[in-house]
Protein backbone atom coordinates (compact mmCIF):
# COMPACT_ATOMS: atom_id res chain seq x y z
CA UNK A 1 0.00 0.00 0.00
CA UNK A 2 1.33 3.94 -0.84
CA UNK A 3 0.33 7.02 0.18
CA UNK A 4 0.64 9.96 -1.78
CA UNK A 5 1.29 13.00 0.54
CA UNK A 6 -2.37 14.31 1.56
CA UNK A 7 -4.43 12.92 -0.86
CA UNK A 8 -4.70 9.47 -2.31
CA UNK A 9 -4.22 6.03 -0.98
CA UNK A 10 -3.54 2.94 -3.35
CA UNK A 11 -4.14 -0.38 -2.79
CA UNK A 12 -2.85 -2.69 -5.48
CA UNK A 13 -4.26 -5.82 -5.25
CA UNK A 14 -4.06 -7.29 -8.86
CA UNK A 15 -3.07 -10.96 -8.74
CA UNK A 16 -4.69 -11.23 -5.57
CA UNK A 17 -6.47 -14.40 -4.84
CA UNK A 18 -10.57 -14.27 -4.67
CA UNK A 19 -11.67 -13.07 -2.37
CA UNK A 20 -8.68 -10.64 -1.25
CA UNK A 21 -9.80 -8.01 -3.16
CA UNK A 22 -13.08 -7.56 -1.03
CA UNK A 23 -11.40 -8.30 1.82
CA UNK A 24 -9.07 -5.74 2.16
CA UNK A 25 -10.49 -3.13 0.49
CA UNK A 26 -12.99 -3.34 3.44
CA UNK A 27 -10.48 -3.74 6.19
CA UNK A 28 -8.74 -0.45 4.43
CA UNK A 29 -12.21 1.47 4.12
CA UNK A 30 -13.05 0.96 7.71
CA UNK A 31 -9.36 2.13 8.76
CA UNK A 32 -9.63 5.26 7.07
CA UNK A 33 -13.32 5.92 7.68
CA UNK A 34 -12.42 9.30 8.96
CA UNK A 35 -10.24 10.44 6.69
CA UNK A 36 -12.40 9.29 4.02
CA UNK A 37 -15.84 10.38 4.88
CA UNK A 38 -13.60 14.00 5.67
CA UNK A 39 -12.49 14.36 2.25
CA UNK A 40 -9.23 14.23 3.24
CA UNK A 41 -7.95 11.01 1.86
CA UNK A 42 -9.35 8.94 -1.22
CA UNK A 43 -8.71 5.41 -1.57
CA UNK A 44 -7.38 4.19 -5.42
CA UNK A 45 -8.86 0.70 -5.38
CA UNK A 46 -6.85 -1.05 -8.36
CA UNK A 47 -8.19 -4.67 -8.81
CA UNK A 48 -7.63 -7.31 -11.72
CA UNK A 49 -10.60 -9.59 -10.12
CA UNK A 50 -13.72 -8.76 -11.82
CA UNK A 51 -15.97 -10.19 -9.33
CA UNK A 52 -14.53 -7.74 -6.95
CA UNK A 53 -15.77 -4.50 -9.23
CA UNK A 54 -19.10 -4.93 -8.39
CA UNK A 55 -18.52 -6.31 -4.40
CA UNK A 56 -16.16 -3.29 -3.53
CA UNK A 57 -18.36 -0.64 -5.27
CA UNK A 58 -21.53 -1.74 -3.80
CA UNK A 59 -19.88 -2.10 0.03
CA UNK A 60 -18.09 1.10 -0.80
CA UNK A 61 -21.69 2.90 -1.49
CA UNK A 62 -23.25 1.20 1.04
CA UNK A 63 -20.86 2.56 3.50
CA UNK A 64 -21.78 6.39 2.01
CA UNK A 65 -18.83 6.87 -0.20
CA UNK A 66 -19.30 7.40 -4.08
CA UNK A 67 -16.78 5.31 -6.32
CA UNK A 68 -15.82 5.92 -9.65
CA UNK A 69 -14.68 2.57 -11.61
CA UNK A 70 -12.33 3.23 -14.82
CA UNK A 71 -10.87 0.07 -16.53
CA UNK A 72 -7.04 0.60 -17.76
CA UNK A 73 -5.01 -1.37 -19.03
CA UNK A 74 -5.49 -5.12 -17.84
CA UNK A 75 -7.03 -3.68 -14.75
CA UNK A 76 -9.57 -1.90 -12.78
CA UNK A 77 -9.49 1.30 -10.83
CA UNK A 78 -12.10 2.26 -8.64
CA UNK A 79 -11.54 5.45 -6.77
CA UNK A 80 -13.62 5.54 -3.16
CA UNK A 81 -14.06 9.34 -1.85
CA UNK A 82 -15.94 11.15 0.35
CA UNK A 83 -19.39 11.88 -1.39
CA UNK A 84 -19.69 14.51 0.96
CA UNK A 85 -22.41 15.37 3.88
CA UNK A 86 -25.13 13.44 1.75
CA UNK A 87 -23.13 10.18 1.51
CA UNK A 88 -22.60 9.67 4.88
CA UNK A 89 -24.88 7.07 6.24
CA UNK B 1 -24.11 -41.27 -27.03
CA UNK B 2 -21.57 -39.88 -29.60
CA UNK B 3 -18.66 -42.78 -30.04
CA UNK B 4 -16.17 -41.95 -27.83
CA UNK B 5 -13.52 -41.45 -30.38
CA UNK B 6 -15.59 -38.12 -31.74
CA UNK B 7 -16.20 -36.83 -28.47
CA UNK B 8 -12.72 -34.38 -28.29
CA UNK B 9 -14.48 -31.96 -30.13
CA UNK B 10 -17.85 -31.38 -28.34
CA UNK B 11 -16.51 -31.94 -25.12
CA UNK B 12 -13.67 -29.11 -25.80
CA UNK B 13 -16.25 -26.86 -27.03
CA UNK B 14 -18.39 -27.62 -23.84
CA UNK B 15 -15.38 -26.83 -21.83
CA UNK B 16 -14.46 -23.53 -23.70
CA UNK B 17 -18.28 -22.61 -23.38
CA UNK B 18 -18.12 -23.22 -19.41
CA UNK B 19 -15.20 -20.80 -19.42
CA UNK B 20 -15.83 -17.92 -21.39
CA UNK B 21 -19.18 -17.91 -19.51
CA UNK B 22 -17.42 -18.13 -15.89
CA UNK B 23 -14.99 -15.68 -16.70
CA UNK B 24 -17.76 -13.19 -17.82
CA UNK B 25 -19.74 -13.69 -14.81
CA UNK B 26 -17.88 -14.71 -12.15
CA UNK B 27 -20.26 -17.51 -11.76
CA UNK B 28 -17.83 -19.95 -9.70
CA UNK B 29 -19.10 -22.93 -6.78
CA UNK B 30 -16.78 -21.86 -4.23
CA UNK B 31 -18.08 -18.25 -3.78
CA UNK B 32 -22.01 -19.83 -2.97
CA UNK B 33 -20.26 -21.21 -0.01
CA UNK B 34 -17.44 -18.64 0.92
CA UNK B 35 -19.26 -15.40 0.30
CA UNK B 36 -22.12 -16.51 2.49
CA UNK B 37 -20.05 -17.05 5.21
CA UNK B 38 -17.28 -14.06 4.71
CA UNK B 39 -20.01 -11.75 4.04
CA UNK B 40 -23.58 -12.96 4.27
CA UNK B 41 -23.66 -12.67 0.44
CA UNK B 42 -26.15 -14.84 -1.12
CA UNK B 43 -26.42 -13.86 -4.45
CA UNK B 44 -24.09 -16.49 -5.40
CA UNK B 45 -26.16 -19.71 -3.33
CA UNK B 46 -29.25 -18.42 -4.76
CA UNK B 47 -27.35 -19.23 -8.59
CA UNK B 48 -25.98 -22.37 -7.35
CA UNK B 49 -29.40 -23.24 -6.44
CA UNK B 50 -30.43 -22.22 -10.03
CA UNK B 51 -28.11 -24.23 -12.17
CA UNK B 52 -29.42 -27.47 -9.73
CA UNK B 53 -32.46 -27.21 -9.91
CA UNK B 54 -32.11 -26.45 -14.23
CA UNK B 55 -30.05 -29.49 -13.97
CA UNK B 56 -32.10 -31.53 -12.33
CA UNK B 57 -35.15 -30.73 -15.02
CA UNK B 58 -33.05 -30.70 -18.50
CA UNK B 59 -31.60 -34.30 -16.98
CA UNK B 60 -34.80 -35.45 -15.92
CA UNK B 61 -36.09 -34.03 -19.88
CA UNK B 62 -33.02 -36.02 -21.37
CA UNK B 63 -33.87 -39.42 -19.69
CA UNK B 64 -37.64 -39.31 -20.29
CA UNK B 65 -36.49 -38.81 -23.72
CA UNK B 66 -34.29 -41.41 -23.55
CA UNK B 67 -31.09 -39.66 -24.31
CA UNK B 68 -28.93 -40.38 -21.33
CA UNK B 69 -26.85 -43.30 -22.16
CA UNK B 70 -26.81 -44.30 -18.58
CA UNK B 71 -28.89 -43.09 -15.43
CA UNK B 72 -27.74 -42.94 -12.68
CA UNK B 73 -23.94 -42.21 -14.48
CA UNK B 74 -20.80 -44.90 -14.30
CA UNK B 75 -18.52 -43.89 -11.49
CA UNK B 76 -20.94 -42.62 -8.85
CA UNK B 77 -20.68 -45.69 -6.48
CA UNK B 78 -22.80 -46.18 -3.18
CA UNK B 79 -22.68 -43.49 -0.50
CA UNK B 80 -20.31 -43.55 1.81
CA UNK B 81 -18.87 -41.72 4.83
CA UNK B 82 -15.61 -41.50 2.72
CA UNK B 83 -17.93 -38.76 0.86
CA UNK B 84 -18.80 -36.75 3.37
CA UNK B 85 -14.89 -36.85 4.63
CA UNK B 86 -13.74 -35.72 1.09
CA UNK B 87 -16.30 -32.76 0.70
CA UNK B 88 -15.06 -31.95 3.90
CA UNK B 89 -11.48 -31.68 2.89
CA UNK B 90 -12.16 -30.74 -0.53
CA UNK B 91 -14.35 -27.50 0.85
CA UNK B 92 -11.04 -26.66 3.01
CA UNK B 93 -8.84 -26.75 -0.54
CA UNK B 94 -11.09 -25.03 -2.46
CA UNK B 95 -11.61 -22.00 -0.08
CA UNK B 96 -8.02 -21.74 0.23
CA UNK B 97 -7.07 -22.07 -3.50
CA UNK B 98 -9.59 -19.31 -4.58
CA UNK B 99 -11.48 -21.21 -6.19
CA UNK B 100 -12.80 -25.34 -7.10
CA UNK B 101 -11.04 -27.25 -9.77
CA UNK B 102 -13.11 -25.25 -12.67
CA UNK B 103 -12.54 -22.27 -10.66
CA UNK B 104 -9.13 -22.61 -10.51
CA UNK B 105 -9.30 -23.31 -14.28
CA UNK B 106 -10.68 -20.58 -15.33
CA UNK B 107 -8.94 -17.96 -13.28
CA UNK B 108 -5.61 -20.07 -14.93
CA UNK B 109 -6.84 -19.24 -18.00
CA UNK B 110 -7.48 -15.39 -17.48
CA UNK B 111 -3.50 -15.32 -16.17
CA UNK B 112 -3.94 -15.65 -12.30
CA UNK B 113 -0.92 -16.88 -11.06
CA UNK B 114 -2.20 -18.35 -7.48
CA UNK B 115 -4.90 -20.33 -9.63
CA UNK B 116 -2.06 -21.63 -11.19
CA UNK B 117 -0.26 -23.10 -7.90
CA UNK B 118 -3.46 -24.13 -7.12
CA UNK B 119 -3.50 -26.30 -10.49
CA UNK B 120 -0.13 -27.24 -9.94
CA UNK B 121 -1.24 -28.18 -5.85
CA UNK B 122 -3.89 -30.21 -7.17
CA UNK B 123 -1.38 -32.43 -9.46
CA UNK B 124 0.09 -33.06 -6.49
CA UNK B 125 -2.80 -33.86 -4.29
CA UNK B 126 -3.64 -36.08 -6.89
CA UNK B 127 -0.57 -38.20 -6.35
CA UNK B 128 -0.77 -38.25 -2.88
CA UNK B 129 -3.20 -39.97 -2.82
CA UNK B 130 -2.28 -42.66 -4.64
CA UNK B 131 -0.33 -43.05 -1.78
CA UNK B 132 -2.93 -43.65 0.86
CA UNK B 133 -5.10 -45.33 -2.18
CA UNK B 134 -5.08 -49.07 -1.00
CA UNK B 135 -5.80 -47.87 2.72
CA UNK B 136 -8.65 -45.30 1.48
CA UNK B 137 -10.49 -48.39 -0.33
CA UNK B 138 -10.79 -50.06 2.62
CA UNK B 139 -12.05 -47.56 4.90
CA UNK B 140 -14.80 -46.43 1.50
CA UNK B 141 -15.74 -49.80 1.59
CA UNK B 142 -16.16 -50.32 5.20
CA UNK B 143 -17.98 -46.87 5.85
CA UNK B 144 -20.43 -47.61 2.85
CA UNK B 145 -23.87 -47.12 3.72
CA UNK B 146 -25.75 -48.94 1.18
CA UNK B 147 -24.91 -51.37 -1.24
CA UNK B 148 -28.06 -51.57 -3.02
CA UNK B 149 -29.05 -48.03 -4.47
CA UNK B 150 -27.16 -45.07 -5.40
CA UNK B 151 -29.85 -42.11 -5.89
CA UNK B 152 -32.41 -41.31 -2.92
CA UNK B 153 -35.41 -42.05 -5.82
CA UNK B 154 -33.62 -45.58 -6.36
CA UNK B 155 -33.79 -45.98 -2.22
CA UNK B 156 -36.92 -44.99 -2.21
CA UNK B 157 -38.04 -47.14 -5.14
CA UNK B 158 -40.29 -44.29 -6.52
CA UNK B 159 -40.02 -42.38 -9.69
CA UNK B 160 -37.52 -39.93 -10.22
CA UNK B 161 -39.44 -37.24 -11.67
CA UNK B 162 -41.93 -37.21 -8.96
CA UNK B 163 -39.12 -36.20 -6.54
CA UNK B 164 -37.68 -33.81 -9.94
CA UNK B 165 -41.44 -32.07 -9.50
CA UNK B 166 -41.30 -32.06 -5.59
CA UNK B 167 -38.31 -30.22 -5.88
CA UNK B 168 -38.25 -28.11 -8.81
CA UNK B 169 -41.61 -26.50 -8.23
CA UNK B 170 -41.43 -25.09 -4.79
CA UNK B 171 -38.08 -23.87 -5.88
CA UNK B 172 -39.28 -22.29 -9.19
CA UNK B 173 -42.11 -20.20 -6.96
CA UNK B 174 -39.21 -19.38 -4.99
CA UNK B 175 -36.86 -18.29 -7.63
CA UNK B 176 -39.77 -15.93 -8.80
CA UNK B 177 -40.11 -14.48 -5.83
CA UNK B 178 -36.34 -13.51 -5.47
CA UNK B 179 -36.99 -12.35 -8.93
CA UNK B 180 -39.79 -9.93 -7.68
CA UNK B 181 -37.52 -8.56 -4.76
CA UNK B 182 -34.93 -8.24 -6.87
CA UNK B 183 -32.58 -10.36 -5.71
CA UNK B 184 -31.00 -12.05 -8.74
CA UNK B 185 -29.45 -8.77 -9.49
CA UNK B 186 -25.57 -8.27 -8.72
CA UNK B 187 -25.65 -4.46 -7.44
CA UNK B 188 -22.60 -2.18 -8.01
CA UNK B 189 -20.96 -1.04 -10.49
CA UNK B 190 -20.30 -4.12 -13.50
CA UNK B 191 -17.23 -5.24 -15.01
CA UNK B 192 -16.79 -5.16 -18.72
CA UNK B 193 -18.51 -7.54 -20.84
CA UNK B 194 -20.30 -9.05 -17.70
CA UNK B 195 -22.66 -12.14 -18.00
CA UNK B 196 -25.33 -11.69 -15.21
CA UNK B 197 -24.67 -14.96 -12.91
CA UNK B 198 -27.95 -16.14 -13.36
CA UNK B 199 -27.42 -16.53 -16.91
CA UNK B 200 -24.38 -18.42 -16.25
CA UNK B 201 -26.39 -20.70 -14.20
CA UNK B 202 -28.70 -21.59 -16.54
CA UNK B 203 -25.91 -22.17 -19.36
CA UNK B 204 -24.17 -24.27 -17.02
CA UNK B 205 -26.71 -27.03 -16.85
CA UNK B 206 -27.35 -26.85 -20.63
CA UNK B 207 -23.84 -27.42 -20.97
CA UNK B 208 -23.60 -30.39 -18.73
CA UNK B 209 -26.83 -31.89 -19.86
CA UNK B 210 -25.04 -31.45 -23.38
CA UNK B 211 -21.95 -33.26 -21.70
CA UNK B 212 -24.30 -36.02 -20.20
CA UNK B 213 -26.24 -36.82 -23.28
CA UNK B 214 -22.89 -36.88 -25.44
CA UNK B 215 -20.56 -38.71 -23.41
CA UNK B 216 -22.61 -40.74 -20.91
CA UNK B 217 -21.73 -38.71 -17.42
CA UNK B 218 -21.93 -34.79 -16.31
CA UNK B 219 -18.52 -32.35 -16.34
CA UNK B 220 -15.92 -34.09 -14.50
CA UNK B 221 -12.48 -33.35 -14.90
CA UNK B 222 -10.47 -34.19 -11.94
CA UNK B 223 -9.54 -37.56 -13.08
CA UNK B 224 -7.97 -35.90 -15.97
CA UNK B 225 -5.19 -34.39 -13.01
CA UNK B 226 -5.06 -37.56 -11.99
CA UNK B 227 -3.56 -38.87 -15.13
CA UNK B 228 -1.56 -35.56 -15.63
CA UNK B 229 -0.05 -36.35 -11.78
CA UNK B 230 0.27 -39.98 -13.01
CA UNK B 231 2.17 -39.28 -16.30
CA UNK B 232 4.90 -37.11 -14.61
CA UNK B 233 5.04 -39.54 -11.56
CA UNK B 234 6.02 -42.42 -14.39
CA UNK B 235 8.16 -39.89 -16.36
CA UNK B 236 10.64 -38.87 -13.34
CA UNK B 237 10.15 -41.65 -10.95
CA UNK B 238 9.02 -44.71 -12.62
CA UNK B 239 9.93 -47.28 -10.60
CA UNK B 240 7.44 -45.94 -7.88
CA UNK B 241 4.97 -45.35 -10.23
CA UNK B 242 4.84 -48.84 -10.76
CA UNK B 243 3.98 -49.73 -7.48
CA UNK B 244 1.04 -47.85 -7.28
CA UNK B 245 -2.06 -49.49 -7.56
CA UNK B 246 -4.25 -46.14 -7.42
CA UNK B 247 -3.02 -45.84 -11.15
CA UNK B 248 -3.75 -49.50 -12.26
CA UNK B 249 -7.93 -48.96 -11.00
CA UNK B 250 -10.33 -49.17 -13.63
CA UNK B 251 -13.50 -47.04 -12.53
CA UNK B 252 -15.00 -46.76 -15.30
CA UNK B 253 -15.55 -49.75 -16.92
CA UNK B 254 -19.38 -50.23 -18.17
CA UNK B 255 -21.21 -51.01 -21.21
CA UNK B 256 -22.14 -48.73 -23.41
CA UNK B 257 -25.81 -48.76 -24.95
CA UNK B 258 -24.43 -48.06 -28.40
CA UNK B 259 -22.59 -51.17 -27.51
CA UNK B 260 -19.07 -51.66 -26.46
CA UNK B 261 -17.16 -51.17 -23.63
CA UNK B 262 -16.41 -47.67 -21.49
CA UNK B 263 -13.31 -48.11 -19.85
CA UNK B 264 -10.94 -45.36 -18.63
CA UNK B 265 -9.07 -45.03 -14.50
CA UNK B 266 -6.45 -42.64 -13.77
CA UNK B 267 -4.03 -44.41 -15.44
CA UNK B 268 -1.92 -41.81 -17.89
CA UNK B 269 -3.00 -43.78 -21.25
CA UNK B 270 -5.28 -42.70 -23.66
CA UNK B 271 -9.24 -43.96 -22.67
CA UNK B 272 -12.64 -42.81 -22.56
CA UNK B 273 -11.90 -40.87 -19.57
CA UNK B 274 -9.22 -39.12 -20.96
CA UNK B 275 -10.91 -38.75 -24.31
CA UNK B 276 -13.88 -36.72 -22.13
CA UNK B 277 -12.09 -35.09 -19.88
CA UNK B 278 -8.74 -33.80 -20.98
CA UNK B 279 -10.65 -31.96 -23.95
CA UNK B 280 -12.73 -30.60 -21.35
CA UNK B 281 -9.91 -29.31 -19.30
CA UNK B 282 -8.43 -27.92 -22.08
CA UNK B 283 -11.39 -25.99 -23.09
CA UNK B 284 -12.25 -24.27 -19.89
CA UNK B 285 -8.62 -22.70 -20.00
CA UNK B 286 -8.87 -21.65 -23.47
CA UNK B 287 -12.53 -20.46 -23.31
CA UNK B 288 -11.54 -18.20 -19.98
CA UNK B 289 -8.13 -17.17 -21.57
CA UNK B 290 -10.64 -16.24 -24.74
CA UNK B 291 -12.58 -14.29 -22.96
CA UNK B 292 -9.82 -12.61 -20.99
CA UNK B 293 -8.14 -11.68 -23.96
CA UNK B 294 -10.92 -10.15 -25.61
CA UNK B 295 -11.97 -7.56 -23.04
CA UNK B 296 -7.59 -6.86 -22.68
CA UNK B 297 -7.99 -8.21 -19.20
CA UNK B 298 -5.58 -10.92 -19.86
CA UNK B 299 -2.25 -10.03 -17.94
CA UNK B 300 -0.04 -12.51 -15.09
CA UNK B 301 0.48 -10.11 -12.21
CA UNK B 302 3.81 -11.46 -9.97
CA UNK B 303 3.63 -9.15 -7.02
CA UNK B 304 1.41 -11.53 -4.89
CA UNK B 305 1.76 -12.16 -1.68
CA UNK B 306 3.77 -15.66 -0.93
CA UNK B 307 1.08 -16.38 1.72
CA UNK B 308 -1.52 -16.34 -0.95
CA UNK B 309 0.45 -18.21 -3.35
CA UNK B 310 1.13 -21.22 -0.23
CA UNK B 311 -2.38 -21.35 0.15
CA UNK B 312 -3.51 -21.64 -3.47
CA UNK B 313 -0.67 -24.68 -3.34
CA UNK B 314 -2.13 -25.80 -0.40
CA UNK B 315 -5.63 -25.92 -0.97
CA UNK B 316 -4.77 -27.41 -4.61
CA UNK B 317 -3.36 -30.01 -2.77
CA UNK B 318 -6.50 -30.66 -0.34
CA UNK B 319 -8.29 -30.45 -3.25
CA UNK B 320 -6.49 -33.15 -5.02
CA UNK B 321 -6.62 -35.68 -2.42
CA UNK B 322 -10.31 -34.58 -1.68
CA UNK B 323 -11.63 -35.03 -5.04
CA UNK B 324 -10.40 -38.76 -5.13
CA UNK B 325 -11.17 -39.67 -1.75
CA UNK B 326 -14.54 -38.26 -2.39
CA UNK B 327 -14.67 -39.61 -6.05
CA UNK B 328 -15.07 -36.48 -7.71
CA UNK B 329 -14.98 -33.02 -7.06
CA UNK B 330 -17.66 -30.37 -6.38
CA UNK B 331 -18.81 -29.75 -10.19
CA UNK B 332 -19.15 -33.50 -10.78
CA UNK B 333 -21.10 -34.22 -7.60
CA UNK B 334 -23.09 -30.44 -7.42
CA UNK B 335 -23.69 -30.13 -11.42
CA UNK B 336 -23.96 -33.57 -11.99
CA UNK B 337 -24.96 -35.73 -8.34
CA UNK B 338 -27.36 -33.76 -6.76
CA UNK B 339 -29.61 -32.49 -9.73
CA UNK B 340 -30.19 -36.15 -10.34
CA UNK B 341 -30.36 -36.73 -5.94
CA UNK B 342 -27.39 -39.30 -5.53
CA UNK B 343 -26.54 -39.82 -2.32
CA UNK B 344 -22.55 -39.73 -2.48
CA UNK B 345 -23.17 -36.24 -4.52
CA UNK B 346 -25.39 -35.07 -1.20
CA UNK B 347 -23.14 -36.33 1.30
CA UNK B 348 -19.97 -34.20 -0.46
CA UNK B 349 -22.17 -31.57 -0.36
CA UNK B 350 -23.11 -32.02 2.93
CA UNK B 351 -19.68 -32.13 3.92
CA UNK B 352 -18.64 -28.69 1.75
CA UNK B 353 -20.19 -26.64 4.45
CA UNK B 354 -18.20 -27.24 7.54
CA UNK B 355 -15.35 -27.76 4.89
CA UNK B 356 -15.64 -23.88 3.33
CA UNK B 357 -16.78 -22.52 6.64
CA UNK B 358 -13.11 -23.71 8.03
CA UNK B 359 -11.63 -22.50 4.85
CA UNK B 360 -12.79 -19.48 5.43
CA UNK B 361 -11.36 -19.02 9.03
CA UNK B 362 -8.02 -20.00 7.90
CA UNK B 363 -8.13 -17.69 4.69
CA UNK B 364 -9.29 -14.58 6.50
CA UNK B 365 -6.50 -15.19 8.77
CA UNK B 366 -4.33 -15.59 5.61
CA UNK B 367 -5.46 -12.33 3.49
CA UNK B 368 -6.01 -9.85 6.57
Amino acid sequence: MTTTPGRTVELDLRGHVCPASLLLSLKNMNAMREELSSGRVALRILTANRESVPTITDAARTMGYAVTVEHTEAHYVLLVESAGEEGIR
Amino acid sequence: MMPIGSIYIPAFAVGAAVGFLMHRSGFCLVCPFRNFFLFRDALPARNLLLAVVSSMVLFEAARRLGLLPFYPFPMLGFPSVSHLIGGGVFGVGMVLAGGCAVGVLYRMGAGNLVAGTAFLGLLAGSAAYAEIHPAWSVVKERWTLSHGWSTIPQGLGIDPGLVVLAVAVPSVALFLRWRAAGSWTRRGTLPRGYVPMWAAAIGLSVLGTAIYVLSGMPIGITTSCAKMAGWVESVFAPGHFATLDYFRSVPLNVASRAGGILRGGPAPVSDALAAIQLPLVAGVVLGSALSAVLLSEFRVYRGVPPPQLAAGFAGGILMGLASRMGSGCNVWHLLGGVPILAAPSLLFAAGLLPGAWAGTLLLRKIIT
